[in-house]
């Protein structure tokens, strides 16, 4: 309980212009990651908020940078034309292909970002705020030991006809959460391990391996307790945040991949000595003129070595370090 | 009285300001979406207000607060206030915080290259981010008044709230208010120094309380309220002066087998002239007399709000001004005369004129958008209206 007491905050404890301080005397640099699909609604109005609150008023963030993974619409032009750097994600460690997924954007900012720390907004996001930000830079700026922020909400969820004001999370109450009482206790402390707005030290970052998709916030989780314990998390409390609901049969993907990356922790760390090898298929069922009918998914829940691995990360980083020693 | 010379190197200066606008583009942007996305229904503006006032104290306006009437007001203090006669004028800049859209739609707005989306963006969510965006445009245009700047987003602008908000502040504030200047979202070019006579009323039906609702042959309320909209239909309009009636909203009843036991329907009659307004409502209130006496149904008449016309001459240097600085930034100005918050700056007697800061489209719809192009243009002449004022050019 009392990591619930110290580690955790609310973004009004927290004042930009004095996290500007902190961050100069820390000598840290910020990027901010918006991985995108399909958000010409939002982006726009998320690049705007950001550049103009924690660029211009606040030098809060060194880089704000759209990461998209092929949007038909016009996100790319929006972000663009607000002032972010937009870049496709096809086009990042291209000789590493490219997966479909938000985990793939996430693992490929680690590369072409440049910022001590990176923190990672959705652009879904309808009720948009300085606060997304700032609230998660707040525990890393104050606390050395702290690498991994994540946010929790009240989240209402958009429907027809209005907001609806209590709700969301519900794959992490009906799945994630029981599967962390029974294998990981402590990380039931955690309010909404799949939120997807975090900041995180690169340096911590770096090491984590990426599921292309939804398995990401899930198993880094379990990675970052696993390698430096409860002491490396903490998470701020962003008040609202408005999105578009998913529809049950999303969530019942998004759980299957989820559940694919959670076993394969716990047989890798050894927490489950024997466990079958896993189908990928995921069976749901449709109602077309009166009939049910079955629609299979193939899901596989691939997932993305530590960027410290990678030969072109190793070589990038290197140049960097050694023209900042030349100054 | 300040030289003609000053105002001519003003218009000179003043095409370079949208432009340098634009290039802080991003700060009124930011305070539209972060404005609009906070539901603020006439009555119900208080999110809003709390916003506004946390916002005004970040951006750097001083005695930020909000009034009983839950009005945000705040001053930007001026580079040289002077006193006694040398005093600089005080303008107060005025954007009426409610909206006419109802609390419960989605209110998220989305940005766009060349516009601005979203549930009253332009009414008035872009007057309000004027407002909260100013200090900015003025350290980014070096423009240093002199006197200081009074602001008020003043809740019941529209529709019943009769603009209560700012008729209560300008009753009660302790500053002297020399000028006033109403910010509206849209349209841009438009430039009314005159308020129309105005009366908004309601009238309500309401069937007898005897009535059995599901016999057949009952009528309920709805055809009671028929007659007395055909008879106000049948008013004869003068064409001089200009003079209309619109009926706003009819309400009554719901969607069952059973008669509506009650109706209403809004009203608003506008008139260049009070006389004709007042006459209008009299023989209104004639033909509700007569419906009540002929129908077993009750028809009653309230009257919700009311405006008596007047305004300035074109001649009065704040609109000849304004005028001229709307050419100088390519605009064409509409004289068109309003019946919002104008109105309370004529009752007390303040110089006062009201600007849109954009083009809007679709307003009133859930594709309501304002354009971001014309927005720097507004700001720009926002500006320079002040900056006139402030000089004494107005005077």
């Amino acid at each position: 309980m009392s990591w619930l007491r110290t580690n955790t905050f609310h973004h009004g404890q927290f004042d930009p212009a004095r996290l500007v301080e902190a961050k100069r005397e820390q000598g840290l640099s910020v990027s901010l990651c918006i991985p995108t699909l399909n958000e010409e609604r939002t982006v726009g109005k998320e690049v705007v908020i950001f550049i103009d609150e924690l660029m211009r008023r606040h030098q809060l963030l060194d880089e704000i940078a759209v990461i998209d993974s092929g949007s038909a619409d016009r996100t790319r032009e929006v972000a663009a034309a607000f002032g972010a750097d937009v870049y496709s994600a096809a086009d990042i460690l291209p000789a590493h292909g490219d997966n479909p997924g938000k985990g793939e954007n996430l693992w490929k900012a680690i590369y072409q970002l440049r910022g001590d720390v990176i923190v990672y907004v959705d652009a879904d996001i309808k009720n948009i705020h300085p606060r997304f930000v700032y609230g998660l830079l707040g525990p890393l700026l104050q606390d050395p030991e702290v690498g991994y922020v994540k946010a929790f909400y009240d989240r209402p969820l958009a429907e027809a006809g209005g907001t609806r004001p209590s709700g969301g999370g519900r794959v992490t109450e009906i799945l994630v959460r029981p599967l962390f009482s029974l294998f990981f206790p402590e990380l039931t402390a955690i309010v909404q391990p799949l939120s997807g707005e975090y900041a995180v030290r690169r340096s911590l970052l770096e090491r984590l391996p990426f599921p292309i998709c939804y398995g990401v916030e899930t198993s880094h989780i379990i990675d970052v307790y696993h390698m430096a314990g409860m002491a490396a998390f903490a998470q701020t409390d962003l008040d609202r945040r408005v999105h578009t609901n998913q529809p049950t049969p999303a969530l019942g993907r998004m759980a299957f991949r989820i559940l694919q990356t959670f076993l394969k922790r716990v047989r890798s760390l050894g927490i489950v000595q024997e466990l079958p090898d896993l189908g990928t298929l995921l069976r749901q069922f449709q109602v077309s003129d009166g009939r049910y009918e079955q629609v299979d998914w193939q899901i596989t829940e691939l997932e993305r070595p530590p960027m410290i691995e990678v030969a072109e990360y190793q070589t990038l980083r290197a140049a960097l370090r050694a023209a900042a020693a030349t100054g | 009285m300040a030289a003609q010379g000053g105002f001519e190197e003003l218009l000179g200066r003043v095409t370079t300001y949208p432009a340098r606008v634009e290039a802080l583009g991003g700060s009124l942007l930011t305070n539209l979406a972060m404005v609009a996305e906070i539901p603020a229904p006439t009555f119900h503006e208080s999110a809003r207000a709390q916003f506004l006032r946390d916002r005004l104290t970040e951006v750097g306006y001083q005695s930020c607060h909000i009034d009983a009437q839950g009005n945000v007001a705040a001053l930007l203090p001026g580079s040289d206030e002077g006193t006694g006669e040398d005093a600089a004028p005080t303008p107060l800049l005025v954007a009426h915080l409610d909206t006419p859209a109802a609390g419960d739609l989605d209110h998220t707005v989305s940005l766009a290259p060349e516009s601005a989306h979203g549930v009253a963006v332009a009414d008035n969510a872009l007057g309000v981010a004027a407002l909260a965006s100013l200090p900015a445009v003025l350290e980014e245009l070096d423009v240093q008044p002199p006197g200081q700047i009074a602001v008020l987003a003043s809740t019941g602008g529209l529709g019943d709230g009769d603009i209560r908000g700012l008729r209560f502040f300008l009753a009660h504030t302790d500053l002297a208010i020399d000028f006033g200047i109403c910010v509206e979202g849209v349209q841009l070019g438009r430039l009314s120094h005159g308020s129309v006579g105005m009366i908004r009323g309601a009238i309500t039906c309401r069937a007898p309380a005897d009535e059995q609702p599901t016999a057949f042959g009952s009528a309920g309320a709805i055809p009671t309220l028929n007659e007395v909209i055909d008879g106000i239909l049948a008013l004869p309009m003068p064409a001089r002066p200009k003079t209309s009636v619109v009926l706003s909203q009819v309400r009554g009843g719901s969607p069952s087998i059973r008669p509506a036991a009650s109706a209403t329907v809004h009203f608003v009659v506008r008139s260049e002239a009070g006389r004709q307004v007042t006459s209008l409502v009299r023989r209104i209130n004639e033909i509700v007399a007569e419906v009540d006496a002929a129908s077993a149904a009750t028809v009653e008449l309230n009257i919700v709000g009311r405006r008596q016309p007047g305004g300035l001459p074109f001649d009065h240097p704040l609109v000849a001004r304004t005028h001229r600085i709307m050419r100088r930034l390519e605009l064409q100005p509409h004289l068109t005369p309003s019946t919002s918050e104008l109105a309370a700056f004529i009752s007390e007697g303040v110089p006062a004129i009201t600007l849109g800061m954009s083009f809007g489209h679709d307003v009133g719809t859930d594709k309501e958008r304002v354009s971001i192009d014309a927005m720097y243009t507004g700001v720009a002449q926002l500006v320079a209206v002040i900056e006139a004022i402030e000089a004494g050019y107005c005077r």
